[in-house]
């Protein structure tokens, strides 16, 4: 047997041709434009929409900001990655790699991987402009206490407005923002492996995102026990196993007011996000591998 | 039928896994201050249905940011029971917003409770005018009770809590309690402590306590040594007879003092 038909052999060259080559494909794609234009409107009028906070605008800037590139990058995430399969047979690009030594195990690796770089540069495009806003919106409440303050009080308070705006954990935040797309991206990759339709694998898709945020709740209804049916029971315990808790990767709500994030705090939680991954690709290649195409 | 097996079984173990795991990463996430929220029937109300969706998906802080400005227009038409609700909505989706809780108490306590004390318009009894006044005065000291629940080391809310005892319930023994509270955290303000004495020293039978705390901030220097604070030593060291030899004023008196305060 071929090497490359062994359905989990693995070329690291091949698979970065192909995730090369998907990235390129979903860049051109309209909806990644449509999608980060929609995102650097809403990041960037957050500069404007401040003005009608009551108070804290500086907050209400990262949580606009924040919000937005979190929402963006799963849209993003979601239907560039639930058109990959349907397209690649619509198109017979499937059957032509397919047809050539690569394995479906290379194949779907790199379709997810061309999906993470995409993720990865809009989160970084979307991360330089919540920087620039913020670099803008600093600039205005320092010139705003310049006119009122003495010369002798103004340091202080400008190291207070630079210590607020610019905080280092929000870097961590959005390195979870970005991983929380990716792991959506790729619980819609397993959808797309089973489903024969994009639109059903979108649906899909954003009733598990739905779900995976509510999940804590139900988990901890059904670990606590509790006077609920036992159809109720089965159902919340079936929700709590199936489905990832994304509430989890949602620590930036936090970190915009200004709680500390702890790196090892931080490096568990990716670690568990890369785990969820790894299994549900595994999950997508085992469907994926003895699928009729 | 084999693969389906499969599929199927390696959910489930892995379920088991994550379920576990799960669990104990939201234990260490809300003992780190995260994952506090509570999504309850009230701010369902509040949010609407979209909303609640929105805020059950991971958008919490944006939904707090409507409800926070929300909560602006109806402070511009004085809708005070209305407001309340929305400050109570924000405050419960973003509990870890110091300022929120700050801000909430200083509505509530002090806007909504002055506009009690004046509305004769719609309550011409004074009594009744009082009472209103006092019951937004507790609305606004509940708020901080709780923003302290999900913020104990916020120095900013032990101090409003101070300020709220000592200029809205006049009550100096727990204003000087929760000075003394907020001096501790980080980040407090040097003059908590001078304000948790100053308080003190309202209280009957506490004035020994409130010297030695008084004098205890004078030997730290002359950056404590404020027309205020030398003045209530003053009283003291007068109230409580203090012998002439120990009283701070003979020492700024005495020859070789760089003491610039006049003496007796």
């Amino acid at each position: 047997m071929n090497q490359a038909q062994n359905p989990i052999s693995l070329s690291l060259r091949r698979v970065w041709a192909l995730s090369h080559n998907t990235f390129l494909e979903l860049v051109r794609l309209k909806v990644f434009y449509f999608l980060l234009l929609f995102a650097f409107l809403i990041i960037g009028s957050s500069l404007f929409t401040v003005q009608f906070s009551f108070q804290n605008p500086l907050q209400v800037l990262k949580d606009v900001g924040l919000g937005a590139m979190s929402i963006f990058s799963w849209l993003l995430g979601l239907l560039c990655t639930a058109n990959l399969l349907p397209k690649d047979m619509e198109d017979r690009t499937l059957y032509t790699i397919l047809a050539k030594p690569v394995s479906r195990f290379e194949y779907l690796q790199g379709k997810l991987y061309g999906v993470f770089l995409l993720l990865g540069l809009s989160v970084l495009l979307m991360s330089l402009l919540f920087a620039g806003v913020l670099a803008i919106r600093e600039q205005q409440e320092i010139a705003e206490l310049a006119r009122n303050l003495s010369p002798e009080n103004l340091p202080a308070a400008v190291a207070e407005i630079r210590a607020a705006t610019f905080q280092m954990n929000l870097l961590p935040g959005i390195a979870l923002i970005l991983l929380k797309a990716m792991l959506c991206s790729t619980l819609t990759l397993l959808l797309s492996t089973l489903a024969t339709s994009s639109v059903f694998t979108v649906l899909t898709s954003v009733v598990v995102y739905l779900i995976g945020h509510v999940q804590g709740i139900a988990r901890e209804a059904w670990l606590a026990g509790g006077q609920a049916s036992p159809l109720l029971k089965v159902l919340v315990a079936g929700m709590a196993l199936a489905f990832p808790d994304l509430q989890l990767f949602n620590v930036v709500d936090e970190i915009a007011v200004g709680t500390a994030l702890p790196a090892q705090l931080f490096w568990q939680v990716a670690g568990f996000g890369g785990l969820y991954i790894l299994v549900y690709f595994l999950l997508a290649q085992l469907v994926f591998s003895t699928r009729e195409l | 039928m084999k693969k389906a097996l499969c599929i199927v079984s390696l959910l489930a173990g892995f379920g088991c896994f994550k379920t576990v795991a799960e669990h104990h990463f939201l234990a260490v996430q809300r003992d780190a201050g995260f994952q506090l929220a509570t999504l309850s029937g009230q701010i369902r109300t509040q949010l609407g249905q979209t909303g609640f969706v929105a805020a059950l998906s991971g958008f919490r802080a944006l939904m707090a940011d409507l409800l926070w400005i929300r909560a602006g227009s109806a402070f511009d038409r004085t809708e005070w029971p209305r407001m309340q609700m929305l400050l109570h909505a924000a405050t419960q989706l973003q509990p870890r917003a110091v300022v929120f809780w700050e801000m909430a108490h200083f509505h509530m306590a002090y806007d909504a409770a002055h506009s009690m004390r004046l509305n004769v318009r719609q309550q011409p009894v004074a009594a009744l005018r009082r009472v209103a006044e006092l019951e937004y005065v507790q609305i606004g000291e509940d708020f901080l009770k709780a923003g302290l629940v999900f913020n104990p080391e916020s120095a900013a809310l032990w101090q409003r809590l101070g300020e709220l005892y000592s200029r809205r319930r006049d009550d100096p023994a727990r204003a000087a309690a929760a000075f003394t509270e907020a001096a501790k955290k980080p980040g407090a303000l040097r003059f908590l402590r001078r304000m948790a004495a100053y308080e003190l020293a309202k209280v009957p039978g506490k004035e020994r306590e409130a010297y030695e705390q008084l004098r205890s901030l004078y030997a730290e220097g002359e950056q404590e040594r404020l027309p205020n604070l030398v003045r209530l030593l003053r009283q003291l060291e007068e109230k409580l007879a203090v012998p002439e030899a120990s009283r701070v004023y003979y020492q700024l008196s005495a020859p070789g003092s760089n003491g610039t305060q006049a003496p007796r």
